[in-house]
């Protein structure tokens, strides 16, 4: 158990000895790695899909893009799941933030966790002893913020790569086939419009559509120039949820322990 | 160029927000300067990418709303990655403290307390 010793020096309460401040939630090297693959993922995603743009593969309907869309909703709830299980608690970061006072400029006390933080006052002490520590909610929006882009954003974004001369049922048929045999499915029918069902509107694969699907497709996935000439890392469609993922492996890298 | 003048203004509001934002002793504006800037100047690029993407017709409106959107996630979480490297930053500043002051109180005393 640790022991704390409360001192009162010069008119500031310090809490010192074997007690920590642990603020910020300790490292995940699970959550680390998870991030880290699911990003390599995105990335060569994106690059796939870069390139067989204003093709079949790069329809929103074919089962790849609909299978892979799933496999990353299931990798951002084992990493909420592993965040939950080492930060429970419960104060944004920022609200700590707010409270905190640096020594030698005030007499307000410093909290050694957010959960203390609610009797913060000048001069007050806190007793602790309690081994579970809460921390502050680093990141608070960034699982929400992925959680939108896998459900509404890059779906939504992805119908720039729908194949308009293409009907729905020839993807349902595409799945049913990989399904029962494991075989690549039916051959890509070329530029003459396959028969549509439930009154849906099929557009002719004439020359000139091809080419406008598949510009306009790419472009999700091709970087931006920079005011400085340099290009940003990656495309539109997925420059967020990059940041997302980068910004939980930047979080966890700086509190991985040292390489001994 | 359209590009140049999304950059600037987010950049403006950036500076602003952390001269507004100083907390507890702790200086943001390096933090701002090093990670969230240079984060800023990615987001410029695809805000003022998408919007002539969709000026050209190469997205449609609900394309085009979908990404700026993300875009305006995206500052969010820069912002939100700045605040954790400052309570990482208060955090490892008190653990300082308190490791010097267990060495001292120690070795005043000869023997290991603490």
């Amino acid at each position: 158990m640790q022991t704390c010793v409360r001192v009162c020096a010069g008119g500031f309460a310090l809490l010192i000895g074997a007690c920590q401040a642990q603020w910020v939630s300790p490292y995940s090297a699970e959550l680390h790695r998870r991030a880290t693959d699911m990003l390599a993922d995105v990335s060569t995603w994106e690059v796939q899909m870069r390139d067989s743009a204003g093709t079949i593969a790069a329809d929103p309907r074919h089962p790849d893009v609909t299978a892979k869309l799933q496999k990353w909703k299931g990798d951002l709830v084992a990493m909420e799941a592993i965040e939950l299980g080492v930060d429970p608690g419960s104060t944004s970061c920022d609200q700590v933030l707010g409270r905190l006072q640096i020594l030698g400029s005030t007499k307000s006390s410093l909290p050694m966790t957010p959960a203390a933080s609610s009797s913060v006052g000048a001069g007050s002490l806190f007793s602790f002893g309690n081994s579970t520590h809460l921390h502050c909610e680093t990141l608070p929006d960034v699982f929400s913020t992925m959680n939108t882009q896998l459900n509404s954003s890059i779906p939504a974004s992805l119908e720039t790569c729908k194949l308009p001369w293409l009907p729905d049922s020839y993807f349902v048929s595409l799945a049913e086939a990989r399904a029962s045999s494991g075989a690549p499915g039916a051959p890509r029918p070329k530029t003459q419009m396959v028969g549509a069902a439930g009154g849906e509107s099929l557009v002719q694969a004439t020359e000139d559509v091809q080419i406008k699907v598949a510009f306009n497709c790419r472009s999700l996935f091709l970087s931006e120039k920079k005011p400085d000439g340099s290009e940003t890392l990656h495309g539109d469609l997925l420059s967020q949820i990059t940041l997302d993922l980068d910004s939980i492996i930047y979080r966890e890298g700086r509190e991985a322990p040292l390489a001994k | 160029m359209f590009v140049d003048d999304v950059k600037l203004a987010l950049e403006q509001g950036a500076r602003a927000g952390a001269a507004a934002a100083s907390t507890a002793g702790k200086d943001l504006r390096g933090d701002i300067e090093n990670y969230v800037i240079p984060h800023l100047s990615d987001i410029a690029a695809h805000v003022a990418g998408i919007v002539e993407k969709r000026a050209a017709g190469i997205y449609t409106d609900t394309t085009a709303k979908a990404l700026l959107d993300s875009q305006a996630d995206s500052i969010k979480i820069v912002v939100e990655t700045v605040v954790t490297l400052a309570v990482l930053e208060v955090q490892q500043i008190v653990n300082g403290i308190m490791a010097a002051l267990t060495s001292v109180i120690n070795s005043r005393l000869g023997f290991t307390l603490l």
